[in-house]
């Protein structure tokens, strides 16, 4: 039975040409990504994983094949598994077959296995597109690998036949349950958004075993396996079916199997054709009242007066829209979808802005960015389901004959079905909003902004909505079947959504796109919305043309082609609508105009393309300028007038020039930005511009007589900086805002001599245009680099004097101390002078501030916040005094007499130190809930404050050469100085969640590491994840190898060496040096292999047994030890030689009772601990001073009983 | 009133529906008598502006049919072969609903005019009850009644009768027979009986064209004394297709029945029938 079930399906399904469009489908589409990520498109940047990874790696060649299939290979399983039965019901065949003697097993199991078969069959597809991809003559040898077949079949047997099943099996069931093709869409619908939803949800760090097993497509499983994986084991392991990989597909194949006997049980042979079925019975009359002639009098029918006239037709309209959208709404997919997406929305809402796994507080901004990026999927799916149920449902009910033949004008029909979509759209999104305010409430948050809720939700966000809405009833009309409308839609939306920016570049080719729209706090919608509203004013008429277009080309009647649509479209009834076509193409173009010329002639807009040319030719042309001698900036003085209103800015002043150089300069070279107007520049001694490119502001002043070793020369100028219009792209800091302006003097401000820092650093870049190779950063022993700082190009450390103005309700602020405030012609003034040199960089801004002033020690401390932001100032003020404090004792003095900190608003999300000055963004810290629910939540806002004050001494005091690895002794050390703050504030305990976020955001941004991984000590500017990550990690562990006092000691002596010095300025290998000095011998080897190495160690705790009692208890540890060295690719050699490794046991799960340094030699070392307690624990390395790829094993759990009944066996013996 | 003049039509898929049809049809009811595939329900919606002809013209009371849709669409009532309702409606509702559509914006009319239609309709008692619960005869009653709103001048109704039992069928004849006064009611069937019943003037429809033309009656007495039948055993029915005019043959009594056109008394054991519309449908499908 079961085998002619099975053949006779096979070989159907083998006869149905869909199966071979299906295997192509898939071949081809892995064939274009095969070909797309193997460099065939040099346009079209696209790597996975880091540009060094093969892109015929094992890990891409798992993504991609999971990829397709987790998408596309889904929806075949819909379409093949999920038919298996169903279809008996949709030919009817159910009641040939129910009749026979088949058994209900036979036929269950002989359906969903050659169902499963074949599409089985059909998923190998992706692995040839992949191998014929890669196999191809044209594409980029640098991006392929050796071939392998192992990746292949691990990935079909590990992932892709698993997940087939898993998935299969519940469409199935779903299918025997609902027997109706829909629902089983629906299921698919779910499957996916729940599947996100969760995985963004699951994300953190102590929850990953629970989301390893929890997903059922095993991504995060394999995830926990690759996370760590550097760029050399991404290209050559494969991933191998251990661990919770291998948990979570045996636990996924066991429910699935019970999902399967849920479906089997529910099924029977019976002829209803849906088992969810609310029908009731047919209405009958009794037959004696069928025999009851009717007696019919037209003319007793009351008389009535039908209107033909618009103005009717408008007020019908209305009942006509209710009615759409009332059976829209009385969908029962639409309300099932719509519980889901506010499911998620209180899900999503528990994760409210995390930042280190801290939420922030609920501010209305925040959730509703939070909810309504959710919510938009279910709205845009919802669109497009119901913009092709509305257009079809006359036509599949078969009311269109009916409907189609009353005297309605198509646009009626049109605007009300339109409307009804609109209507729907506005529900929903009005369910963010209602959902938004339960969130807020049910934490507590009362500060409910509602205004905000309807700018931001009905503002903003409606109104893409309502272009897509246009767009997919356009669609629906025109195609011949509504599953082919949901397709064209889906695939446009996707396209306009993530390819159309790449390839088309120019937004105004981009369906209903803007220059983006950030919401602050401090600047609201600010200067964005102009820009914003033309664009969709721009959008909203061309959708005006499309609709009335649609309108036209309404399908009514039996005959839709398209041919008579055209003819009854220009029939004489519709010169309405032609002149709505018309008129809206008019409006359309002269918008798009409007946008071309603000984006495009009032600002400047090039594609990052045509920017790099630009770049390239600037290198070319001026590169040979770089070892011009010239002047350095010495004394700086300045007029700054902020204009808040018009978003300008007006500058002037004189830099003081001073020869440094020991030959006589002829000639001074002056850069600008190019967006700065010059009004007049003037240097002294009658020097005359001989060369000016106004293009690049290039300029070039040839000196009367030359600048003599040690002596000045004073450049005078007057600048203004003007924002016209709106832009192409997103605008945020770099021209002054209405409320919150924050502008550096590299934006603006004159600088000397050529300037490196415009060079195309992407050598693959560099390559494509003929130019050499360029270093990332110049070698350490570079002595041109030692005479530069690492922050500016044209000076050393400065005098500095500014006066700045603003307009009267705001506060303006520059580094320096105020000399004097006064009011002129209704503008504020603020005069700033600094008492001690201080490095060339320095900022501005302007704001409606709150001011909260302290003292600590005769230093001034202010907090200068916008109104509402309250929330964590005391934990920065707090943060400011204990750093000081720390500082103070343990490096050098503060030398200044004030430490401020400026809010600004979150177009940008750092905080970053100026001299006696701390711009910190309103996106971090400000309204951070370190005080939640959770005790262990990081106090971000207090570590941040103590990172940028510690930059006061690491970049204000000691600045590094422009050399590699210089920004370790800026980022490192301040990483170091605001871990001990943290650590000293909070204790050991809470600094571990700290370290261990580090540790992992460490190994997996190396894993994604695009050139190649530095040793700490030569690290890039460029690689954060080493500055902070691994630098605060390894300075930490210096502290506890070293001891605190020997460590600081070093990095005082250094200090106390360096501070305000250069040039020459100090390199990395100065503070390495003062490091060792304070080492013992029997640690050297640490420096070297945290400097000068990429050092990874993997330890491991085999095994622990306790003997004793009381207080003679040993723990008997067997530890195996191994610590490996990668190379910049992240090969690994395992490392010879003894490490000092700390092991500690605990009380209980959290209490770590003692620590001990042990000297383990490679492999496997036994050890005895003796404890006096009961211990609970016993972990290697836990105060996490050691980078080690896997942490979970360097710990157990002393498990007593066991210990126990050992014991009690030994006894026995 | 409606003069239908030359109108042809071909599908896409080449089959052609109608060849140069031309009727002049005035006040009454008018039957249009043909078997399924003949053309009728393609001439139908054609005059009810749901799909157009590839040459001809329709021209009723001064609105051209093909270019005037909309004028016309305000003069119809129309009740298709086929149409299905909405999930979840109520008769009531849908009558609102259509009312609302065909211009009737008045409220107060509106109500009065689905409640009168109800009641004549017999439907008022079930008029809560979602229209996916009714049964063919109620679902046809609902039909004419959503066909009558709007004081049409011209009503087509497209094989009202197919699928509904007898007594449902005399039922819903019954109430058709009532609306053809002072306006056009054109009636397509397949069902001789109904143009029987119902129709003072007819046409029959064969391959896309009109095959005859004309009154029940007089197209009766043209078949006078010319239709002549016989029992006879199955398997002479062949024979007697090649010997003679065979019109039709049927079963009776399990013996077959030929009926043959003759002017002449044929002998041969035929004896003279009375000819009825449905010898003329069959001599003219045939």
């Amino acid at each position: 039975m079961f085998s002619s079930i099975f053949s006779f399906e096979v070989r159907r399904l083998f006869r149905a040409p869909s199966t071979y469009i299906y295997f192509l489908v898939l071949v081809s589409v892995t064939y274009l990504l095969a070909l797309l990520s193997a460099g065939v498109f040099p346009e079209a940047k696209f790597s996975f994983g880091g540009e060094k990874i093969n892109a015929n790696s094992p890990l891409v060649i798992d993504a991609f094949f999971g990829a397709i299939n987790q998408y596309v290979g889904l929806i075949l399983l819909v379409a093949i598994v999920g038919n298996a039965v169903l279809k008996d019901f949709k030919y009817n065949t159910y009641s040939m077959i129910f009749t026979t003697p088949i058994s209900r097993f036979h036929y269950l199991a002989g359906r969903f296995s050659a169902s499963m078969f074949i599409t089985l069959l059909i998923l190998t597809g992706p692995a040839f597109g992949m191998m014929l991809g890669y196999a191809m003559p044209f594409v980029n040898p640098d991006r392929i690998g050796a071939f392998m077949l192992l990746p292949y079949i691990q990935t079909y047997w590990q992932t892709i036949i698993p997940n087939a099943l898993i998935c299969g099996t519940i469409f199935f069931s779903v299918s025997l349950i609902s027997r109706d093709i829909f629902v089983i869409w629906l299921s698919l619908i779910i499957f996916f958004v729940a599947n996100g939803v969760a995985s963004s949800i699951f994300s953190t760090l102590d929850q990953q075993t629970l989301s390893a097993l929890a997903d059922p497509l095993g991504g995060f499983a394999k995830r926990t396996i690759t996370k760590y994986w550097s760029t050399y084991e991404k290209n050559t392991r494969t991933i191998s079916l251990t661990g919770l990989f291998l948990y979570n597909r045996l636990l996924w194949m066991a429910i699935a199997s019970g999902i399967w006997a849920i479906g089997y049980s529910y099924f029977s042979f019976s002829s209803s054709v849906r088992r969810i079925s609310f029908r009731k019975p047919k209405l009958t009359e009794s037959s004696k009242i069928n025999f009851v002639p009717i007696h019919f009098r037209k003319d007793a029918l009351p008389v009535v007066h039908p209107v033909y006239a618009t103005s009717a037709m408008l007020r019908n309209l209305w009942g006509l829209s209710v009615n759409e959208c009332k059976t829209l709404l009385r969908n029962v997919y639409f309300r099932i979808i719509l519980l889901f997406g506010m499911l998620f929305l209180f899900l999503v809402s528990t994760q409210i802005g995390k930042i280190y796994e801290t939420t922030t507080y609920p501010v209305t901004y925040v959730v509703i960015e939070s909810l309504s990026g959710t919510f938009s999927l279910f709205i845009v799916i919802l669109t497009i389901l119901f913009g092709g149920e509305s257009v079809w449902r006359e036509r599949e009910f078969r009311m269109s004959n009916i409907i189609d033949a009353l005297p309605v004008p198509n646009w009626v029909f049109y605007v009300s079905k339109l409307t009804g979509l609109l209507f729907m759209q506005v529900i929903l999104v009005s369910i963010v909003l209602v959902c938004g305010v339960l969130v807020q409430l049910s934490k507590g948050y009362t500060n409910i902004e509602f205004g905000l809720y309807l700018r931001y939700l009905y503002g903003y966000g409606l109104i893409d909505f309502w272009l897509l809405a246009v767009l997919s009833v356009f669609v629906q009309t025109l195609v011949r079947n509504k599953f082919v409308g949901y397709f064209v839609v889906a695939l446009f939306y996707l396209w306009n959504s993530i390819f159309a920016g790449i390839v088309l570049k120019h937004n105004f080719l981009i369906f209903s796109s803007d220059p983006g729209v950030v919401y602050s706090d401090m600047n609201g919608f600010g200067h964005l919305t102009f820009g914003f509203v033309m664009y969709k004013l721009y959008w909203a008429a061309l959708c005006i043309a499309i609709a009335a277009a649609t309108s036209l080309l309404w399908a009514r009647g039996t005959e839709r082609s398209m041919k008579m649509r055209f003819r009854d479209a220009l029939n004489n009834e519709n010169k309405k609508s032609w002149v709505v076509v018309v008129v809206s193409l008019l409006v359309f173009v002269g918008m798009g105009s409007f946008i071309y010329y603000n984006t495009h002639v009032l600002n400047d807009y090039t594609t990052s393309e045509q920017q790099l040319k630009e770049l390239i030719a600037f290198e070319k042309k001026y590169g040979k300028y770089k070892t011009t001698p010239q002047p350095k900036i010495s004394d700086v003085q300045l007029q700054v007038d902020i204009f808040p209103t018009t978003r300008g800015l007006h500058a002037s002043g004189t830099y003081v020039l001073q020869n440094k150089t020991n030959v006589a300069i002829d000639s001074i070279h002056i850069m600008l930005p190019e967006s700065v107007k010059i009004n007049s520049m003037s240097l002294d001694n009658h020097s005359v511009l001989q060369y000016n490119d106004s293009s690049v502001a290039y300029r070039i002043y040839k000196l009367a007589q030359p600048l003599l070793p040690d002596s000045n020369i004073t450049l005078s100028f007057d600048l203004s900086v003007m924002s016209n219009g709106f832009q192409h792209n997103f605008s945020g800091l770099s021209a002054p805002l209405y409320n919150g302006t924050f502008v550096n003097n590299q934006s603006f401000l004159p600088s000397i001599g050529y300037n490196p820092e415009y060079e195309v650093s992407d050598n693959g870049d560099r390559k494509k245009y003929g130019m050499p190779y360029r270093a990332t950063s110049n070698a350490i022993n570079d002595s041109a680099g030692k005479l530069r700082n690492l922050f500016v190009h044209d000076a050393d450390f400065i005098n500095f004097e500014a006066t700045v103005s603003t307009e009267p309700d705001q506060i303006a602020l520059a580094p320096g101390y105020l000399q004097r405030e006064w009011t002129d012609k209704g503008r504020k003034y603020y005069h700033y002078k600094m008492d001690s040199k201080i490095l060339n960089f320095y900022s501005f801004l302007s704001a409606k501030y709150m001011v909260k002033k302290e003292k600590w020690n005769n230093v001034n401390l202010e907090i200068y916040y916008h109104p509402g932001h309250e929330y964590n100032l005391s934990r920065m003020m707090n943060g400011i005094k204990k750093s000081l404090a720390y500082y103070e004792k343990v490096f050098s003095p503060y030398q200044h007499k004030q430490v401020r900190i400026l809010e600004f608003p979150r177009y940008a999300t750092f905080a970053q130190s100026f001299p006696n000055t701390i711009p910190f963004s309103e996106g971090i810290g400000f309204i951070a809930n370190v005080a939640g629910d959770d005790k262990e939540n990081v106090d971000y806002p207090f570590y941040v404050t103590a990172h940028e004050v510690a930059h006061q001494w690491f970049a204000h005091q000691v600045i590094g050469a422009n050399v590699e690895g210089s920004n370790l002794l800026s980022e490192s050390l301040a990483q170091y100085g605001s871990i001990m703050v943290l650590e000293r504030e909070y204790g050991e305990d809470k600094l571990r969640k700290f370290l261990n976020i580090e540790m992992d955001k460490y190994l997996s941004s190396r894993s994604s590491e695009s050139e190649k991984e530095k040793p700490w000590a030569f690290a890039d500017a460029g690689q954060a994840y080493v500055l902070y990550q691994k630098g605060g990690i390894l300075m930490h562990a210096f502290n506890k190898y070293l001891g605190e006092d020997s460590m600081n000691h070093a990095v005082k002596r250094f200090i106390d060496k360096y501070a305000f010095q250069g040039p020459p300025y100090p390199t990395t290998l100065e503070l390495v040096q003062s490091i060792r000095m304070s080492t013992p011998d029997s640690l050297q080897y640490f420096i070297t292999d945290a400097f000068e190495k990429i050092t990874i160690y993997d330890n491991k705790l085999t095994d622990v047994k306790l003997t004793g009692s009381g207080t003679n208890q040993i723990i008997e540890v067997t530890v195996d030890a191994n610590k490996w060295y990668a190379d910049s690719t992240g090969k690994e050699t395992l490392a010879t030689g003894n490490n000092y490794v700390e092991i500690g046991v605990y009380k209980n799960r959290k209490t770590l009772m003692t620590h001990q340094m042990y000297l383990l030699k490679p492999g496997i070392n036994k050890l005895t601990i003796p404890v006096a307690f009961k211990p609970y624990k016993v972990v290697i390395d836990p105060r996490m001073l050691l980078i080690d790829k896997k942490t979970q094993d360097n710990e157990k759990r002393i498990d007593k009983d066991k210990t126990d009944d050992k014991n009690q066996k030994v006894a026995a013996l | 009133m409606l003069q239908i003049s030359n109108l042809s039509k071909t599908y896409p898929n080449g089959v052609q529906a109608l060849k140069d049809v031309t009727l002049n049809i005035s006040n009454g009811m008018f039957g249009l008598l043909g078997p399924n595939g003949a053309g009728k329900s393609s001439l139908m919606r054609t005059i009810a502006t749901l799909q157009d002809a590839d040459s001809g013209t329709i021209v009723f009371d001064g609105i051209d049919v093909l270019t005037q849709k909309q004028e016309l669409r305000k003069t119809l009532g129309y009740l298709p072969q086929e149409f299905g309702v909405y999930p979840k409606v109520s008769a009531e509702e849908m009558l609102h609903y259509i009312a609302r559509l065909k211009g009737i914006s008045n409220d107060k009319e509106r109500k009065e005019l689905v409640k009168a239609l109800l009641e004549q309709v017999n439907l008022y008692n079930h008029r809560n009850k979602y229209l996916g619960g009714y049964s063919g005869g109620m679902k046809q009653r609902f039909g004419i009644a959503q066909a009558l709103i709007g004081n049409p001048k011209l009503i087509i109704v497209d094989e009202p009768t197919a699928g509904l039992d007898p007594a449902e069928r005399l039922r819903f004849n019954n109430l058709l027979s009532e609306i053809g006064e002072n306006i056009v009611v054109i009636l397509s069937t397949h069902i001789v009986d109904d143009v029987n019943e119902l129709c003072n003037d007819t046409a029959i429809i064969a391959s896309g064209r009109v095959v005859q033309r004309g009154n029940p009656e007089d197209l009766l007495n043209g078949f006078k004394d010319k239709i002549w039948s016989k029992r006879v055993a199955k398997d002479e029915v062949a024979r007697y297709q090649s010997e003679y005019k065979l019109v039709l043959s049927k079963l009776s009594g399990g013996k077959m029945v030929v009926h043959i056109y003759s002017d002449t008394d044929p002998g041969n054991g035929f004896v003279a029938e009375n000819a009825t519309l449905e010898d003329i449908y069959f001599a003219n499908i045939s």
